[in-house]
């Protein structure tokens, strides 16, 4: 079968300062398949450049040499719909839910953020809305509430909301819980197994956590001094 | 619902006796080792008795802690477990009288024959920092970015007058020798230039200079990942031994709480629902909640806790957990009581809880005869197992604070 999202000997090197520069290999040829319906796990240290790998995938930066690969076509060569469809189909899940939110725009606002960008007629914005906070497990009264007056773990389901409108076949978490308690922990992995059955989504999963990865990873790769070590 | 709590210690006896075997208290208990005498040696240093604080806020009165009761002994590690919110934190403030304006509490903090809620605010500042020491959530944030980590680890001898400047930079130097930061010219460096696990240990460090002899740590790790709070957690191990302090260790964390606690203590919602020795708890946790929050680590299964923590401000009627519990009857709409729990009997209670729990509650409703029968069962099985099987030296009580029980 042919992997929704492939990065193929993706290598990144970050080089610092103005006159003399300085090198540093972040990591080089790494090769990482995305299907649908599986979680591949990314463990490493910090500073081990699982973020940048995560984003290299998601196409928020640009590796130095290799390509990624989308339903096997390089995504720089991607234009109009099949770029669009490309930025919809793959979506990242960050770190800090706060931080993923505007401050100033209540819940409802931001989520019609996503109605309108998508262009669904006014009227079925409420219906929707309603639709998807009960596939993530939250009530309604939220939605008059600020980012800052929910707690971390709805925060985080909300972002998540956000990005299930979209209808994405991948899905990159980069560390979606390590912000949260390991009660809120549970429900946020919970519902994201719950969804990859229900929905077929493919995870990148980046943690740090092994236990973690023992229960949501199908598939498990560590980043070690820049290079893959792979373990089942 | 089943009348778990009534047959507690007569029926048990009774029952004992018509089976002629032996009651729990003829067991011979396990031989006393250095371990325990050591224990029955140790004196209580600090107390907490009914701390109970409020706070006034716009969307009305928050009880943030209500009638907290525990005691941290000479020389040990109690550890304060519950979710975000729960009002560990508040009760780190309250002994260290650091509560906001806004906040009104009641109750007996009692440490080295004193209240600590009737000193003055001079008298208070006697004890923090030489007496009692707090490490902060944060430590990049905590320390003030503009004074060199030499001098803000020497102002604590400063500030209580017991040294000199040069002097105090000299013992600040010794101190964060041992625990591994030995470079000199680190002393004249500032926070930022500071990695989190590293101003973590200026932290720790600051908190030794005075020797107290209760060190609170508020959430240690968080915002670290997980080989700086390894390695954190070594610093606080290394730091216990080198002082011979207490140390109340709040987290969020039971996986922390497992390496490095003595006993622990377990917060909802401003409550202690339980507390007893670490490894008792672990291995099998009384209280319902307890149980469900162990349930939501990723090594037993990632079980999420059902519905949410509920607001401070209307909490639920009776046992503040009852709305979310598996193990809910009807009684639980009135709040339970603190109940101290002899080691016999939290076997016992543990497996009978355990077997009932298999049943759904409609059965359990339909079959209130089979469970006493099963209680007797367990019990019987459970004293002649415990005649066959070494249960190691008991480390500590244990209270719970459940209508199970």
């Amino acid at each position: 079968m042919l992997a929704v999202l492939k990065a193929e000997n993706v290598s990144k090197v970050r080089e610092s300062g103005i006159f003399r520069k300085t090198r540093r290999e972040i990591f080089q040829n790494i090769t990482l398949e995305l299907e649908e319906g599986k979680t591949v796990g990314l463990m490493g240290d910090s500073g081990s450049g699982k973020t940048t790998v995560a984003r290299i995938m998601a196409g928020l930066e640009k590796p130095s040499a290799g390509r990624v690969l989308f339903q096997g076509r390089d995504i720089d060569s991607l234009h109009g719909k099949e770029f669009w469809d490309y930025k919809r189909s793959v979506q990242m899940v960050f770190q800090d839910p706060e931080g993923s939110l505007n401050p100033r725009k209540s819940i409802e606002r931001s989520i019609n953020e996503v109605l309108g960008l998508l262009r669904v007629p006014k009227r079925e914005w409420q219906e929707r809305t309603l639709d998807i906070l009960h596939t993530v497990g939250l009530s309604e009264e939220l939605l008059c509430r600020y980012p800052g007056q929910v707690s971390g773990g709805q925060n985080q389901r909300i972002a998540l909301a956000r990005v299930l409108l979209l209808e994405p076949r991948v899905m990159i978490l980069d560390e979606p819980t390590s912000a949260l308690d390991v009660s809120v922990q549970a429900h946020v992995l919970s519902l994201l197994r719950e969804l990859q059955k229900k929905l077929g989504l493919g995870y990148l999963l980046v943690s740090h956590q092994p236990e973690v990865m023992r229960n949501m990873a199908h598939e498990v790769f560590v980043l070690k001094n820049g290079c893959l070590v792979e373990s089942g | 619902m089943i009348p778990l709590t009534t047959p507690a210690v007569p029926a048990d006896s009774a029952i004992l006796a018509a089976l002629a075997i032996p009651a729990v208290s003829d067991i011979p208990a396990a031989p006393a080792g250095p371990e325990i005498r050591k224990k029955i040696q140790k004196t209580k240093i600090l107390q907490l008795s009914g701390l109970s604080v409020q706070f006034e806020t716009s969307l009305g009165r928050v009880q943030a802690a209500d009638n907290v009761s525990f005691e941290i002994f000479e020389n040990e590690t109690l550890a304060l477990v519950g979710e975000t919110g729960c009002g560990k934190s508040v009760v780190a403030s309250a002994i260290m009288q650091l509560l906001p304006k806004n906040a009104k509490s009641k109750g007996n903090i009692e440490f080295g024959g004193r209240n600590l809620l009737d000193l003055g605010e001079e008298e208070m500042a006697g004890v923090r920092g030489a007496e009692i020491a707090i490490i902060f959530q944060n430590p990049s944030l905590s320390l003030n970015p503009v004074v060199t980590i030499g001098d803000q680890i020497a102002e604590m001898l400063q500030v209580h007058g017991k040294a000199g400047r040069s002097q105090s930079i000299e013992k600040a130097a010794g101190v964060l020798q041992r625990l591994g930061l030995g470079e000199r010219s680190l002393l004249k460096m500032y926070p930022f230039q500071f990695s989190g696990g590293m101003n973590q240990r200026v932290m720790i460090a600051s908190a030794l200079m005075l020797s107290p002899r209760i060190i609170i740590a508020d959430e240690p790790t968080k915002g670290l990942d997980s080989a700086t709070a390894a390695g954190t957690v070594q610093e606080m191990k290394k730091m216990k031994d080198l002082s011979g302090a207490s140390l109340l260790l709040i987290t969020h964390d039971p996986a922390l709480v497992e390496s490095i606690a003595d006993r622990v203590a377990v917060m909802y919602c401003g409550e202690v629902l339980e507390i007893g020795p670490c490894r008792d708890v672990f291995q099998k946790p009384l209280h319902p909640y307890t149980k469900a929050l162990l349930d939501c680590l990723p090594e037993r299964g990632l079980h999420p806790i059902p519905g949410a923590s509920p607001s401070m401000t209307n909490p639920p009627q009776g046992c503040k957990f009852h709305p979310r519990c598996p193990m809910r009857c009807t009684k639980c709409s009135q709040s339970p009581l603190m109940k101290r729990m002899k080691r016999t009997e939290w076997m016992t209670q543990v497996e009978l809880v355990e077997r009932v729990e298999r049943t759904t509650q409609a059965e359990r409703e339909e079959r209130t005869t089979q469970v006493e029968w099963v209680e007797r069962a367990t019990q019987v099985e459970c004293v002649e197992r415990m005649k066959t099987v070494d249960l190691g030296t008991p480390s500590g009580e244990r209270w719970v604070k459940c209508w199970l029980y």
